[in-house]
């Protein structure tokens, strides 16, 4: 019987000395993440100078569509009637038939400000994010549409599916407090 | 000629979509048209991210859910609470907030925010590691319980539960340990969540994902139907954690609120292998209970040394992972070919003005990094196929039936197999207040 | 035993399945890239050999910082203009001199005695044949982007991408005339200029010709700046211009044939008769290699179109293969 009572107490003693020291290191880190100064959330967004529009954010997003979408830079475009990022380079003739336009969705829109001027939209509810009229833009244009990681769908994934896949490492953490990174002005939210 | 037409349009699309790095720059810059009709720039609309307090909202209902689970478990001794909070976990943290953050994936935040110095762990982050670790101090598991929403949905489907055999139940135990250390290695070598990456469950939380997880996540909640907890038992990461800190938990639930009489009829309540028989007549181990303990005891080291020596093979698999090398990798099959043709990858870099010299000798260094790391894991699979020897060797006395302090969940299936539980609750016996196991 | 028996094939079995069915999921589920991505461009990059009518006969290199801007200058001598400096070549591509300037130049042009124009930034810039700063005239407003110069006789032509003008000014520095703003009475439609390439020159016939290239034309304005006619469409064909806004840059050969180049993802440069019909082409996208910016030309006394290549930092000298017409 006292051989029992002492194993008893020699395994109680072990089990709330790693308790307390269990206690104290768990504390002790805790207290070091938090004074590492003032650390805001994170973020995901897309680098636009670093993006090449390989179109993976349309079909790797864990989101069915898209987080990504097209985001138009107003004043940075050149309001062309032959836009490459509305048209399909091989036109039947300079008209809005469907099969002329490069976006499979309807989502990039146009409207006509004043000659020889268009204005062009996105539907974000349209948008899939296949960034082929950023494309286009790009490959022809002034690159005024490009993709962004839109904060109101995205649901910040604690790694974000489409970084993984993103083959110019465009896909980015960044603070929650400056969430986009904006062509031609700032990134300032709303 | 088709072919090659093809060939060598793609080349040229790879070649022209490096194509205007420079005047980017100046396009930012260059006026737009003068309109005459007074048209102004639509503003660019920027949806922000969630608000920052809500985030400090999670991290309050998280403290209420654990320490709501604490009282259901050990004081109330109430199975159907624990499953109502359980549900609401659920509800809050899987559907509501789509299972990120969880404290199974802060375990790589953690690693990160320690081999990464451009990424600081987010103060919520690190509450949402902490704050279940410390529970699991005081009170045992009560976060995989009824708070953390994967193990909710896990066992809302535990309908007909079967008896796993000891030996496999041991052997898949190790699991844990082994895919926490790897996990680790992982995050701190190439800055990959694996474990996000293979969450079975949150395709569910979120209503989408990638197919193949949600068929993997469809198929582990079937057979979760007959094998209780799959992910918590053989899969989970953080659990690997919970279950040390509970072993030495200040207080633990109980199947009875008295001393256990022996009556056996908890014996087949727990669907988790997770009951402790009274030890009997035939432990403790005895002298060749002993000698096996020594053997052991020098077994360990010899194991963390192979895992040493050997692990340096994991190297090339962790390298595989690492998306500079990998870049490096293509890029040099791509160089030695002499390539027209170029993957995403490598038209990328070049894009971006890299230079192939250094990202090959960034490779070499990453590559025999990645050896370390790959040795570093060896050590930890060794010392914990090691430790998992010794901890079956160990046998201990026990009066009566008990809560594997490891395993248990602390679900709160047990209680109401407890005749005396049972007599309190009908008012036959005073409801006991003494101060719940602890230790 | 038998209930044991079975319980624990079951229960293999099951793990069996779970494994099989999770490697499946994963070996078969995964949506291929290549296949969601689309590349519409691919069908015009294909040009036939007997559409591509000239050869390239020479490649100089380029050690000027940032070239951009190449002329063709007294006697054939070839003058490739960057930052801070302008090279001299030989027409045989041997490198006669350097000449050291003060600016960063986008576009040059040489007169006949071999005065030297840099177009930088929204000003133009003048020196000696040596080197010797002799005068600065400022841009017209804080919008403008000298985007190409263009000299013939006394008339230099500035192409002005930000203002969206031509200016015409003397060998002095006078302005004489601007060209191309919106006005009815002159049936001009103004310049659409959407990105900061822009091109103008003065041809044999004594008509100023513009790039317009919103509207991927070439157009000729009279001596008092009306509009007298244009040439050239959109399109991704042959004939045509491709993308938002080509040509980027022409030249006219003293012929009055134009050598047009674009800019875009076809990097493509064609020779069209001094009506607008399109001949051939001088360099095809396939054959102008990596490249990541826009080319610009010159054609010599010889009727050699030299390329600059930015990127590469090349000068390419085509001469033709087949006779005109």
């Amino acid at each position: 019987m006292p051989d029992d009572e002492r194993r008893l107490t020699r395994r109680e003693l072990l089990h709330s000395a790693v308790r307390g020291a269990a206690l104290v290191g768990a504390g002790a880190a805790l207290g070091v993440f938090s004074g590492r100064g003032s650390a805001g959330e994170y973020v995901w967004q897309i680098d636009p100078d670093k993006c090449m529009q390989c179109g993976r954010c349309a079909t790797e997003c864990v989101l069915s569509p898209s987080a990504v979408k097209c985001v138009h830079a107003f004043a940075m475009c050149g309001y062309c009637e032959f836009c490459t990022g509305y048209f399909e380079p091989e036109l039947n003739g300079l008209n809005t038939g469907a099969e002329n336009l490069l976006c499979p969705t309807g989502a990039l829109q146009r409207s006509f400000v004043e000659d020889p001027y268009y204005k062009y939209v996105i539907d974000e509810d349209l948008c899939m994010g296949c960034a082929r009229c950023a494309k286009g833009c790009r490959m022809f244009g002034n690159g005024s549409l490009f993709m962004q990681i839109r904060h109101d769908r995205c649901l910040n994934c604690n790694q974000c599916s489409i970084a993984a896949a993103c083959p110019a490492g465009a896909v980015m953490r960044v603070p929650a407090d400056s969430p986009y990174m904006l062509r031609g002005g700032d990134a300032a939210p709303e | 000629m088709q072919r090659l037409n093809k060939t060598c349009c793609a080349g040229l699309v790879a070649v022209l979509a490096m194509l205007y790095a420079l005047p980017a720059e100046s396009l930012e810059r260059f006026p737009p048209p003068d309109f005459e009709s007074g048209f102004v720039f639509p503003e660019v609309t920027k949806p922000g991210p969630r608000p920052q307090l809500l985030e400090y909202l999670d991290v309050s209902v998280l403290i209420g859910a654990l320490s709501l689970a604490a009282y259901l478990g050990i004081r109330k001794r109430s199975r159907t609470g624990l499953a109502v909070l359980g549900v609401f976990s659920l509800a809050y943290f899987g559907l509501w907030r789509r299972g990120c953050i969880c404290p199974v994936g802060a375990i790589q935040n953690v690693a990160l925010s320690l081999s990464d110095g451009g990424y600081v762990l987010p103060l919520s982050v690190a509450a949402f590691f902490f704050l279940p670790l410390f529970f699991a101090l005081l009170f045992g598991r009560v976060f995989c319980s009824s708070v953390c929403p994967l193990g909710a949905i896990q066992d809302v489907v535990v309908l007909k539960p079967l008896r796993l055999p000891m030996w496999l139940e041991h052997s898949l135990g190790v699991l844990p340990y082994l895919y926490l250390g790897t996990a680790v290695v992982v995050t701190m070598a190439t800055g990959r969540f694996m474990i996000c990456r293979l969450d079975p469950y949150v395709g569910f939380f979120r209503l989408s994902g990638r197919l193949a997880m949600l068929i993997t996540g469809g198929i582990l909640l079937v057979a979760g139907v007959f094998v209780g907890r799959i992910y918590c038992r053989f899969i989970c990461p953080y659990g690997a954690i919970l279950r040390i800190f509970s072993i030495v938990s200040k207080w633990h639930v109980r199947i009875g609120p008295r001393d256990c009489v022996a009556c056996t009829l908890c014996e087949d309540a727990c669907p988790y292998n997770a009951i402790l028989k009274p030890s009997g007549e035939s432990a403790p181990g005895g002298i060749a209970g002993r000698a096996l303990l020594a053997r052991l005891i020098i077994l360990l080291p010899l194991l963390m040394l192979a895992g040493y020596i050997h692990g340096k093979r994991l190297g090339p698999v962790l390298s595989k992972m690492h998306p500079r090398v990998r870049l490096a990798e293509q890029l040099w099959v791509e160089e030695e070919r002499n390539a027209r043709v170029r993957s995403d990858q490598t038209l990328a870099f070049i894009e971006q003005g890299g230079v192939p010299k250094e990202l090959f000798g960034e490779a070499l260094l990453l590559k025999s990094k990645n050896e370390s790391w790959g040795r570093l894991l060896g050590l930890w699979a060794g010392a914990v196929t090691g430790l998992k020897l010794i901890s079956l060797s160990l046998r201990r006395r026990r009066e009566g039936y008990t809560p594997d302090r490891a395993k248990c969940v602390s679900c709160g299936r047990c209680f109401s197999s407890c005749p005396q539980h049972r007599a309190e609750r009908r008012g036959l016996l005073p409801v006991e207040r003494s101060v719940p196991d602890g230790s | 035993m038998t209930v044991g028996n079975r319980r624990m094939a079951f229960l293999v079995l099951t793990g069996a399945g779970v494994i099989a069915a999770m490697l499946l999921s994963w070996r078969y589920s995964h949506v291929s890239p290549a296949a969601a991505r689309h590349d519409p461009y691919e069908a015009a990059t294909d040009v036939p050999r007997e559409l591509i009518g000239y050869q390239e006969e020479n490649t100089v290199k380029v050690d000027v910082p940032e070239p951009l801007g190449v002329a063709v200058g007294p006697a054939d001598r070839i003058y490739v203009a960057g930052s801070n400096a302008i090279d001299v070549f030989h027409p045989n591509g041997a490198k006669l001199r350097r000449v050291s300037t003060t600016c960063s130049a986008r576009c040059i042009a040489v007169g006949e005695d071999g005065m030297i124009f840099l177009g930088a930034g929204g000003a133009v810039e003048v020196y000696s044949e040596t080197g010797e700063f002799l005068a600065r005239w400022p841009g017209l407003d804080e919008r403008s982007v000298i985007a190409s110069i263009n000299l013939r006789k006394d008339d230099i032509c500035v192409a002005d991408a930000g203002a969206r003008v031509v200016l015409v000014y003397g060998v002095a520095g006078n302005l004489k005339r601007r060209i191309g703003e919106k006005d009815e009475s002159l049936r001009t439609e103004g310049f659409v200029v959407p990105s900061p390439y822009f091109d103008a020159a003065v041809a044999p016939d004594g008509m100023l010709r513009a790039a317009n290239p919103g509207r991927h034309r070439v157009e000729t304005y009279g001596p008092e700046g009306s509009l007298a006619g244009w040439w050239g469409a959109p399109g991704f064909g042959h004939a045509g211009f491709s993308g938002c806004c080509n040509p980027a840059q022409f030249a006219i050969a003293f012929d009055g044939r134009f050598i047009t180049c674009e800019k875009g993802k076809l990097r493509r440069v064609k020779e069209y008769d001094s009506e607008g019909r399109f001949v051939c082409y001088v360099a095809s996208t396939e054959a102008l290699g990596p490249g990541t910016l826009p080319l610009d030309v010159a054609v010599d006394v010889r009727g050699r179109v030299i390329l600059l290549d930015s990127a590469d930092k090349v000068l390419r000298i085509f001469v033709r293969t087949r006779r005109a017409g």
